[in-house]
């Protein structure tokens, strides 16, 4: 659970733009919650790597949320706080969006597979 | 409650803490040498300010003499003030708006010159000239952005980089927007390209509840003249003074009075009450204006009307009252009382148009004039209105001498 968490703190990190309200926000629950400094590591190389390799779609992927509900992000977006983090703004959104689903993706598969998958295989084996 | 580094949370809330105090005590070094420089930068010009002291726990920002000079002759500054405080209102940051409760100007001195079309600006002619292309407005947003921007305690702890916007994705190069900094040296501008949903304001982002104005000083320069129009002692106040009356559903109300000259009697008193919002157009500015010595503002005439370089007026003591408003955008008739005591003037005739006049001359006379507002076009050359509206006075002594030569039968009828 930790390492999965932690990876996945780390992808999101990393994919995050550097120096965003975002990006210090999760840098603080990183620092905050007690995760496992080397998966974090690890996790934020690969958010990096993979912020080169998606790049290409953060903007459309704004726009398309921005466009699919105007009247509630208009609404949620110009909110106390939140309109300091500039989501309204294409790129930013889709930076965003594609940052937490990867870290909620990465961390899924991560924890399936020690928690699920492995301990079967052990099982198996064993047997 | 094991998942939790404590240490680290202590480290971070002891390090807030430490800003949240720290910044009283840099205000006056750090702070005030940030201000002077980024407002110099604003403003190209020189802004020196003497004390500067942030209290964040009151949101309260007290300047000392402040000190403004003009960017073409640094002998001449534009705007002294002794003091000028303003508290604002913490929790409207959170919503990336600047709301001033109260803002207080004591004992300033501003020096406005009048330009040849007539318009009155903070700096000098040359000066405004050359500022033409970056209106002021921009200017005071620049230095209002820098400002909100360094009281924003959501910026303490979260900053963001110039290079990190810069870094955004560049895909459609149609659409782009900018946003103004100042805290790059080089650049002032950062830009954003891509799709940006607009957001609603439907609120001014810059609002003053209160701003006082105390011993006021201001000196007119008309245009080409070196000798000032001097508004002494002036006090006033305005109230819900905002960035977008349009969005602001309380009227910007306005009360102001003081002396003319040095050490005439003469007075003004002014109230006004603007409310534009949604839409609206209501208009109300009450005012009256007494002995005031009409050679001194003659002068400040003469870029509206050229009867003012046609009548050498030697004395004569202005007392005038009256009411402007416009109703849903249409003016409501209305009358505008003026007197002139002890007026002395002269007048040639061929300077006046009139082939038939050879000159005209009044002595130590008052006149009297009720001059009509109605919601006709507005005309901003007197003689215009002169020839168009009808309005009464009574002049007593005076002299007219014409040629009879070029006297028609119909020259005096009306007059006698």
């Amino acid at each position: 659970m930790s390492i999965a968490a932690s990876f996945a703190m780390g992808v999101t990190l990393g994919l995050c733009p550097l120096g965003t309200t975002i990006w210090f926000l999760i840098l603080g629950l990183c620092l905050i919650f007690k995760t496992h400094i080397l998966s974090l590591l690890t996790g934020l190389i690969t958010g990096v790597f993979l912020r080169v390799i998606l790049r290409s779609l953060f903007e459309p992927t704004g726009k398309m949320i921005l466009l699919s509900n105007e009247v509630f992000w208009k609404r949620t977006l110009s909110k106390p706080v939140i309109c300091y983090l500039n989501l309204n703004v294409g790129s930013i959104m889709g930076n965003m969006f594609i940052a937490i689903l990867s870290g909620l993706i990465i961390f899924a598969l991560i924890f399936i597979t020690l928690n699920i998958i492995l301990p079967k295989i052990k099982i198996t084996r064993s047997i | 409650m094991k998942l939790i580094r404590w240490p680290v949370v202590s480290l971070i809330l002891f390090a807030l803490l430490i800003g949240f105090f720290i910044t009283d005590y840099l205000s006056n070094s750090k702070i005030r040498n940030d201000f002077e420089y980024y407002s110099s930068e604003a403003l190209n010009t020189i802004v020196k300010v003497g004390t500067l002291n942030l209290k964040i726990f009151r949101s309260s920002l007290r300047l000392e003499n402040i000190l403004v000079i003009d960017p073409v002759n640094k002998s001449r500054f534009a705007f002294r003030a002794k003091s000028i405080v303003l508290r604002a209102d913490v929790s409207k940051f959170f919503e990336r708006r600047m709301f001033l409760q109260e803002a207080k100007i004591h004992d300033s001195y501003i020096k406005l010159t009048q330009t040849k079309k007539g318009k009155f600006t903070f700096l000098s002619e040359r000066a405004y000239n050359m500022a033409e292309y970056e209106p002021t407005v921009i200017k005071i947003n620049r230095i209002l952005t820098w400002t909100a921007d360094h009281l924003n305690p959501v910026k303490i702890v979260s900053p963001i980089k110039k290079r990190i916007i810069e870094n955004q994705n560049i895909t459609n190069k149609n659409s782009s927007f900018k946003i103004n900094t100042l805290r790059n040296n080089s650049t002032t501008q950062l830009v954003f390209r891509g799709y940006k949903l607009k957001l609603p304001r439907d609120y001014p982002d810059f609002l003053v509840k209160t701003l006082s104005i105390a011993n006021c000083n201001i000196d007119l320069y008309p245009y080409a003249i070196k000798s000032p129009i001097k508004l002494r002692n002036i006090h006033g106040k305005i109230f819900e003074l905002s960035s977008r009356p349009k969005k602001h559903p309380k009227p910007v109300t306005l009360l102001a009075n003081g002396f003319v000259g040095d050490k005439s009697n003469g007075w003004f008193n002014v109230s006004a009450r603007i409310d534009a919002y949604a839409g609206r157009t209501n208009i109300i500015i009450d005012f009256a204006v007494s002995n005031i010595f009409l050679p001194e503002f003659l002068s400040l005439v003469n870029p509206y009307t050229p009867y003012a370089k046609i009548l050498d007026i030697e004395s004569g003591q202005l007392t005038a009252r009256g009411r402007f408003q416009i109703r849903k955008g249409k003016i409501v008739p209305s009358s505008v009382y003026c007197r002139l005591d002890n007026f002395t003037a002269q007048a040639v005739g061929e300077l006046v148009g009139q082939e038939w006049l050879n000159s005209l001359s009044i002595s130590n006379t008052f006149l009297e004039a009720v001059i009509p507002i109605n919601n006709k076009k507005p005309y901003f050359h007197f003689e215009t209105a002169f020839e168009k509206e009808n309005f009464r006075t009574t002049i007593h002594n005076f002299q007219l001498k014409f040629k009879p030569s070029d006297l028609g039968d119909d020259l005096l009828d009306g007059v006698l």
